[in-house]
């Protein structure tokens, strides 16, 4: 990166797929939540610290993996996993029949190798991974190894079923509920950017008559930037976590009046006469909104959008630079 | 606040290092990983112990977050650039 070079920075090099790319090939992802002890930015790196996140996060990854794999698992998929599982153990005890020590017991006989053994063996597993354990069958020797094993994981997946089994229509009503949220949050977003626009069109007309009072323009100006600012944060959290995707005609419609509507807030602000002093909220809104919508580019955003869509991102980032004076 | 200018991301003559090889480093405490997206956009999924220093804040933070100027460090934002 050309900046960190310019700082000093001698051996740099650029990934060049980023986050994008990371996340599209199944790298893992670390979250972080915001810590009131660095002021929100990223860890200072101290070796003992790196050492110890760098250990957690392993032990960490290994549990995230099993979940994972739970997770992203049908129920299906996870029963016929049980039932993998249970016949697998069962031609295990199966084998045990071809020696004298490691087999099961049926009736204080051995379970010989033979078909017939075979389906004892599958029974004895199917009692053994349900923890039914009727105790007609008993393991030998190794095998009773490889019977509490089971018993154990058995009991684990079957447990994971029945779990996901019952959470499917909760888990169906949450993200209707997110979606309906998603949808208000969406079309708010698109009527309060319209109502901004139209008050900053107000507040245009207001300026260039040149005989209302600063004071009152400010005012105005000030409480619409307050709203417009919520606005475009709403925008970029759109664009950069969105727990639903909108349909790309919504999106484009948002970032068109986004766009129209910074362009009419910068021609405000460059109309005010020369003496006006602009109040710190007023700057401070101007400020934020200059660094949020810095990251609504076409190449900046997380995920690759239509080409039209890129265009208005870049006109937003364009006009967003000429809210704030240059230092 | 004088923010870079956007092409200041996308100069041409940069070394590039792959994938594989930050995965392989990942535990490795010479790499330094940079993340220069956002602070809100880093929250919400980094590379395992990526450090967070958005672009913006860049100039001023750099000397905090990594001391040393010779440390081998790999960058990395929102996508192919």
């Amino acid at each position: 990166m050309g900046l960190l070079h310019e700082l000093g920075y001698t051996n740099v090099r650029h990934y060049h797929g980023g986050m994008a790319e990371w996340t599209a090939t199944g790298g893992s992802i670390e979250l972080t939540t915001p810590s009131p002890s660095n002021g929100g930015g990223g860890p200072a790196i101290s070796p003992g610290r790196e050492a110890r996140a760098a250990n957690r996060s392993r032990s960490q990854q290994w549990g995230n993996a099993i979940l994972d794999a739970i997770e992203s698992r049908s129920t299906a998929q996870l029963f016929l996993f049980w039932l993998a599982m249970i016949l697998a153990c069962a031609v295990v005890y199966w084998l045990g029949g071809l020696s004298h020590r490691h087999g099961l017991i049926s009736g204080g006989t051995p379970v010989p190798f033979t078909p017939a053994g075979l389906a004892v063996s599958i029974y004895f597993s199917f009692v053994t991974a349900t923890s039914l354990g009727y105790g007609d069958v008993l393991p030998m020797g190794a095998l009773r190894i490889v019977a509490i094993m089971e018993a154990v994981a058995g009991l684990l997946v079957f447990g994971a079923v029945v779990s996901k089994f019952v959470s499917r229509r909760q888990d169906q009503l949450v993200r209707e509920i997110h979606r309906v949220t998603f949808e208000q949050r969406l079309a708010r977003v698109q009527t309060d950017l319209h109502l901004v626009l139209s008050e900053l069109q107000a507040i245009s007309a207001m300026c260039a008559e040149g005989n209302a009072q600063a004071e009152r323009v400010a005012v105005r100006l000030e409480s619409a930037a307050m709203v417009f600012a919520a606005q475009l944060r709403a925008v970029h959290d759109l664009l950069y976590r969105p727990q639903w995707t909108p349909e790309e005609a919504v999106l484009e419609a948002i970032l068109a009046s986004l766009a129209a509507a910074l362009r009419e807030l910068a021609d405000v602000l460059a109309c005010l006469p020369a003496g006006f002093r602009r109040s710190p909220m007023l700057d401070g809104a101007c400020r934020r909104m200059a660094r949020l919508a810095e990251e609504i580019c076409g190449e900046c955003v997380p995920r690759a959008f239509a080409p039209a869509l890129t265009i208005w991102m870049d006109r937003v980032q364009a006009t967003a630079r000429r809210l704030v004076p240059p230092l | 606040m004088e923010l870079p200018p956007s092409d200041a991301v996308g100069s041409a003559d940069r070394a590039e290092i792959s994938r594989d090889e930050i995965r392989r480093r990942l535990h490795d405490p010479t790499l330094h990983v940079v993340d220069v997206l956002a602070s809100e956009a880093y929250q919400a999924g980094h590379i395992p112990g990526a450090v967070n220093l958005p672009l913006a804040d860049l100039p001023g933070r750099a000397a905090d977050v990594l001391p040393d100027r010779a440390a081998e460090i790999a960058v990395y934002c929102a996508g192919p650039t």
